[in-house]
């Protein structure tokens, strides 16, 4: 297995080399930062689909879909299924709202940052949108580095702990981050997805194999807990609330989240973006479809399943290929955010628009970098649930969306109360999350609550907007 | 430039609720197909659904665009 890894990882390296010398050299003779940053907003479908579900889709896919099905059953299925496809069905709509808006702006910023520059908004609200966002991203970026150098550990065991691998991951991200540019992040993008297709259908086609047919998987699985089969599954996690939430955090996503606006942002034109949509829709399915099989299967195993079954299920040079997928995976996901996080710190230090800003690579260098290395320090440490964790920082995200909604209001006193609302939302969630008020409040989860008291304010606001209060 | 209907961001949110009252409701029964819990073959058509709908509210609005 390990003669198979070293020659995919030299080959995977050896084409992210081609690529970042490539994109490296392409930039260097470019005077600006738009085409380093946002590709001059010149991004086709097949780029623009695969870039957001690469981003999307990272470690947790591959190992954290398959683990869910496993614990918590069928109806994980729901959980992110279903809800992915809404995703997508929701940027058709409001997605399109979104590059509307913002083309309507003067400069037609690509990053959400240069959003609230083009608004004239204050400098401190800039700075609480950037704080947070930058706040719950580090979690999402931990798990990755923390996923992937868990199963290098694994398959090839260097040192006590994940240390070696966790600092080789975030060199190569850091590497690919901050000098390639936005199109050598859209490329390893397009290649994890390929990857992460592949290998997930072969490993659920071995898995089957093994199993004897679908129809065994899920007779040994019903056999191992009945409650596997239904919702909430067997610890109640997947109740209606944790659904609810999850639906809600990951849909607004694209609105909240640097990474995944400016890849909105950045698509060629309109009809671009729409057909770049309605593939991401149809490719969630098929990439989610086979870790059912890969999870369920993981019943007859004991201890860590995934590694047992890429052992025993599935031929070695899968495994070696699975090991370069998650590594891709986290790649495209890391990379993307630590350049999104770099350009926003960037955008919020340049006077100027940053796509001007001739020192825009060294603000995203610095800030890409501040934030990788406190990521490398976390994944150091233990977490109970990579899942749970980056649920929590999509959620935290998703609450700082009437702040992005207040960009499209022109009364100042509306402006206030949107960002009154996202503070106190942010603040009630961290407290949650301490603990120092509690999690559930007359039933209901206070993160459900926090979205009624936001969508009914944003409500509000559109009434206002169309009778011209 | 036109956005699509409002259709579709209506019909996803319906779809979504949909198969989350139907996945408490129909609980672990079993499917005629290779005993597949009846919850997850309609959380599966409902994903397949929308994205065949998302392709129809595009064929319909794609001279517009």
């Amino acid at each position: 297995m390990q003669i198979y890894l070293i020659v995919f990882s030299s080959l995977y390296l050896a084409l992210m080399v081609f690529f970042f010398v490539k994109y490296m050299l392409d930039t260097k003779n470019i005077n600006n930062s738009n085409e380093f940053l946002f590709a001059n907003s010149n991004m086709g479908v097949i780029f623009t689909f695969l870039g957001i579900l690469a981003t999307l889709f990272s470690t947790f896919t591959l190992q954290g879909m398959p683990s869910f099905f496993k614990n918590h059953g069928i109806g994980s299925w729901l959980f992110l299924g279903v809800t992915d496809v809404c995703l997508g069905g929701f940027l058709l709509y409001f997605g399109l709202k979104f590059r509307r808006f913002a083309s309507s702006l003067s400069q037609n910023p690509k990053n959400i940052v240069e959003l609230f520059k083009s608004t004239q908004s204050q400098k401190s609200v800039t700075f609480f949108y950037l704080f947070f966002t930058t706040i719950f991203i580090i979690p999402y970026i931990t798990i990755q580095i923390k996923g992937a150098a868990f199963l290098f550990q694994a398959a090839i065991p260097i040192g006590e702990t994940h240390l070696f691998w966790s600092c080789v991951m975030v060199l190569l991200m850091l590497l690919y981050s901050s000098t390639g540019g936005i199109r050598a992040i859209y490329t390893t993008d397009a290649i994890q997805g390929v990857l992460i297709l592949i290998t997930t259908w072969a490993i659920a086609f071995f898995v089957i194999k093994s199993a004897k047919g679908v129809e065994n998987i899920f007779l040994e699985a019903r056999e191992y807990s009945e409650a596997l089969m239904s919702v909430p599954g067997p610890t109640g996690v997947l109740n209606w609330q944790f659904l609810l939430i999850s639906f809600i955090s990951i849909c607004l996503m694209p609105y909240v989240q640097p990474q995944l606006a400016t890849r909105v942002l950045v698509a060629k034109d309109d009809k671009t973006f729409i057909k770049a949509t309605l593939f991401f829709a149809l490719f969630v399915i098929f990439v989610i479809l086979p870790t059912i099989f890969i999870g369920l299967r993981g019943v007859v195993y004991e201890g860590d399943f995934l590694v047992q079954i890429l052992q025993n299920d599935v031929p070695s040079v899968f495994y070696a290929l699975f090991v370069i997928g998650v590594v891709a995976a986290a790649m495209s996901t890391t990379d993307s955010q630590l350049m999104a996080i770099g350009t926003e710190w960037g955008s919020f230090l340049s006077e100027k628009s940053i796509k001007e800003n001739k020192k825009a690579k060294l603000y995203v260098k610095v800030g890409a970098t501040i934030v990788a290395i406190i990521s490398l320090a976390l994944a150091q440490t233990s977490f109970k649930s990579l899942i749970l964790f980056s649920i929590n920082s999509f959620i935290g995200t998703s609450l700082l969306l009437p702040l992005v909604y207040s960009l499209s209001i022109q009364s100042r006193w509306v402006k206030d109360v949107l960002l009154g609302v996202s503070l106190v939302s942010v603040g009630v969630f961290i407290l949650s999350l301490m603990g120092v008020i509690p999690k559930i409040i007359f039933g209901l989860r206070v993160e459900l609550i926090l979205y009624g008291v936001i969508f009914l304010v944003l409500g509000l606001c559109l009434v206002g907007k169309k009778h011209k209060i | 430039m036109k956005n699509l209907s409002f259709r579709v961001p209506l019909v996803t949110l319906l779809t979504f609720l949909i198969a989350l009252v139907v996945s408490y409701q129909v609980g672990a029964d079993k499917s005629l197909i290779l005993s597949i819990p009846t919850s997850l073959l309609f959380g599966v058509g409902c994903s397949v659904f929308l994205v065949v709908y998302y392709a129809f509210e595009f064929f319909i609005a794609r001279k517009e665009l």
